[in-house]
């Protein structure tokens, strides 16, 4: 099904306990990742307000993205000025490099990269297919809905159906996971401001943030993989496991569910 | 991206429902030739002709919603992000000024002040304690929660006008299980049960 794409995908650190030191901002973090200095940093206004920093990784765009008790690695399509002046919507055409960047990420936990103490992994992946009706969207959604849960939608709006299936992991200490799938409608909203290219163009009335609205309704499969909060804070073998054990679970899963998202099976350990 | 958030708030934009007619002096663009064609597109203002000169920036709301949220946690951020500013004055104030506190207080208190928010207490007022420790305070009705925050230790006071009802300790080591402290503390003030629900999901609350 060639009509699947991935929309986003993105790795969370739940962390615990309190910060020794003020280098855990997301430059910090970044850099940890990605041994490269972002395209864009934001300090943190204030402790308890999230720092920011976004690059470009190819056709990547990721975001790092850290809060008091939780960082974020987002991972989207990085767009480009060739797009045109109406919205699209961007979407990872490349799972394969995708799958490449999540499991250099996980490696790289398993490294010790976080410094600070984890209780808690996620990993999250978001499939969309666009279509131009919600009926489509509809029917899209119950053709990769399995037989036992697949309802009988017609032109229903907000449809959502999420379960969990939680499983012990024996060989991580009996650690719990979380196993969410979600299929919903989608309408995602894309805004696009028109600036000048030339940063000295002065825009006058009626061209300034000249803001255009485009709305794409999707089909969408969201995977959501994460462990239960411990009380031991997680080791960084431990933190890898966890988080490869959801790539090879998502990517056997959306094979499953019917999607074949081209690259983004058989996940697998770099060389 | 937003600098306040890792998901754009739908709040801060217009919603448009299906049936809503377009606002005025909305223009509706041509069709476009992709195959992700939008299920509709409007501009916002009354010309929006200047593709040669511009380019195009565009940002994607991720998520959509028809049911309001019954409670949003807007406002507590906000809140906790005017105690975040104030626990950084604090931290920057002269050497000798009386209501400077130390790094290592502020560290902890910058955690607890975060893990409070996650457990939607409402924001507290915060009192200096010497360089060694800051206070977080909230009034309920007719007792006190005096939360007592150093390098160390928590120290937990709950009293009315009259007298102290309840003292409890904990060192900051049990903050790498914070689901253990503050649903405990929440309980002592209300005096009655409080139920925490653990979310499986990890994306982050509206």
């Amino acid at each position: 099904m060639g009509e699947w794409k991935v929309l986003n995908a993105r790795i969370t650190f739940f962390t615990v306990g309190p910060v020794s030191s003020s280098d855990q901002s997301a430059l910090a973090v970044y850099r940890q990742f990605w041994e490269d200095d972002p395209d864009s940093f934001q300090k943190e206004p204030n402790p308890l307000a999230p720092s920011m920093a976004q690059g470009r990784r190819g056709g990547l765009l990721a975001a790092c993205i850290v809060n008091p008790t939780r960082t974020d690695l987002n991972l989207a399509a990085a767009g480009t000025d060739a797009q045109g002046p109406h919205p699209t919507l961007s979407l990872i055409e490349d799972a394969g490099q995708l799958r490449v960047e999540l499991t250099r990420i996980t490696d790289a936990v398993g490294r010790g990269v976080i410094s600070r103490a984890l209780n808690r992994v996620a990993l999250y992946v978001q499939f969309v297919a666009v279509k131009p009706t919600l009926l489509q969207v509809n029917k899209t959604l119950m053709s990769i809905i399995p037989d036992g849960y697949r309802p009988n939608l017609t032109d229903e709006e907000s449809f959502i159906f999420q379960i969990n299936r939680p499983q012990v992991l024996p060989d991580v200490e009996q650690l719990r996971m979380n196993y969410i799938t979600k299929w919903s409608a989608e309408s995602i909203r894309v805004i696009t401001m028109l600036l000048p290219r030339d940063p000295a163009v002065r825009m006058g009335p009626p061209n300034i943030g000249s803001p255009i609205l485009g709305e794409f309704l999707a089909a969408s499969l969201s995977f959501d993989i994460n462990n239960v909060p411990v009380a031991k804070p997680l080791t960084p073998p431990q933190q890898s496991s966890l988080l490869l054990n959801g790539l090879t679970w998502a990517a056997e899963t959306q094979r499953t569910c019917g999607l074949n998202i081209e690259g983004f099976d058989g996940v697998s350990r770099l060389e | 991206m937003s600098a306040a958030s890792n998901r754009v708030r739908l709040q801060t934009l217009v919603v448009l429902d299906s049936g809503l007619e377009l606002p005025d002096g909305a223009l509706l663009s041509p069709p476009i030739a992709s195959d992700a064609q939008p299920h509709r597109l409007f501009a916002l203002s009354a010309d929006s002709s200047s593709a040669t000169t511009t380019k195009p920036e565009s940002q994607i709301l991720r998520t959509t919603f028809s049911s309001v949220p019954i409670v949003s946690n807007s406002e507590l951020r906000e809140e906790y992000q005017e105690l975040g500013v104030a626990l950084g004055e604090l931290l920057a104030m002269d050497a000798g000024d009386e209501w400077r506190i130390e790094k290592p207080v502020y560290y902890v208190a910058c955690h607890v002040a975060a893990e409070l928010m996650d457990y939607q207490y409402p924001a507290p007022e915060v009192f200096t304690h010497g360089p060694k420790s800051v206070v977080f305070n909230w009034s309920n009705e007719s007792t006190n929660l005096y939360l007592t925050v150093s390098a160390d230790t928590l120290s937990a006071l709950i009293s009315t006008p009259q007298r102290i009802q309840r003292r409890i300790e904990f060192p900051t080591k049990q903050l790498f299980d914070p689901g253990l402290i503050f649903p405990a503390l929440r309980s002592a003030q209300l005096e009655q049960p409080v139920v925490s629900i653990d979310k499986a999901a990890s994306d982050l609350d509206d």
